[in-house]
């Protein structure tokens, strides 16, 4: 694992990066706004037209997401309790779920790519 | 004249409960603190939820799973975790802004004074507590827009 001041600087930085993509994430589905209802918004149609519209853009969120989130619930956990092998379980935790949440959203896009490339 | 009130102390070990339930919190002139907890509790709601919307979303994939998903999302249940969810983002958002200015940055926070009797600190009375305010204002307001906006479309109201 990084210091711990090193993790709390990227915690700030994808702070601030989340601040912005998720501010558009969330515009993405507000009503009035790119579509005009919440229902249509998440209509497979749409969901097709942001991943040809905002791919990369949600590939950037997916990941400063999870390093966000995973770092702060590092700290939570670690807070809770301290002990060797207690943070060797947390480290494992976050990094298999980083793994797991950054492997499926990278599918997700991937396979998205496909259908949009080859159809399907 | 009536009794004197007896001082209360800041626990410094609130425990589990302490950190997760704002209302166990006995302290008084401390939105901070509820900032804080609700910092918490919103950021523990955002990371369970976000492995399970990243998997629902890899379900967009398959046309099928993907309206079975949202006909789910017809339930009044998910509705409201959707109204949940999205004032949770905003307060975690805008709470977070602030703790990058202050925390991150230092900004808000006022001068360092010599700790003097009764102890207050500068930043207490600083900026960053209209902030705050400011914080919880804006949050309310955006939650309860949004919902009226969202509940509106489900046929709630």
């Amino acid at each position: 694992m990084p210091r711990e001041s090193t993790l709390h600087l990227l915690l700030y930085a994808t702070a601030g990066l989340l601040a912005v993509f998720l501010t558009i994430h969330v515009a993405l589905h507000a009503p009035g706004l790119f579509y005009d209802t919440y229902k249509e918004s998440v209509q497979r149609e749409s969901v097709r037209r942001n991943y040809e519209n905002f791919g990369w853009a949600l590939v950037a969120l997916l990941i400063v997401a999870v390093i966000h989130g995973l770092v702060g619930l590092r700290g939570i956990l670690l807070e809770l309790r301290q002990g060797p092998r207690w943070e060797a379980f947390v480290n494992f935790l976050v990094v298999f779920l980083g793994a797991y949440m950054l492997g499926l959203g990278t599918y997700t896009l991937l396979t998205w790519l496909g259908i949009m490339h080859f159809g399907g | 004249m009536g009794e004197k009130r007896k001082p209360r102390f800041l626990e410094n070990r609130l425990g589990i409960m302490g950190n997760i339930v704002p209302w166990v919190l006995m302290i008084r002139d401390n939105p901070e603190r509820v900032a804080f907890v609700l910092h918490r509790l919103t950021g523990l709601l955002l990371i369970i939820y976000l492995p399970v919307h990243i998997f629902v979303t890899s379900m967009t994939v398959n046309p099928q799973k993907w309206e079975d998903f949202l006909r789910l999302e017809e339930n009044p249940l998910a509705q409201f975790f959707l109204w949940i969810l999205f004032g949770s983002i905003v307060f975690h958002g805008l709470n977070g802004i602030r703790l990058l200015l202050v925390e991150g940055l230092g900004k808000g926070i006022g001068k360092p004074e010599p700790p003097e009797p009764p102890y207050k600190p500068t930043s207490l009375s600083s900026a960053q507590r209209k902030w705050l305010y400011a914080v919880f204002a804006i949050w309310l307001i955006v939650w309860i827009v949004g919902g009226i906006i969202l509940f509106r479309e489900f046929g709630w109201v």
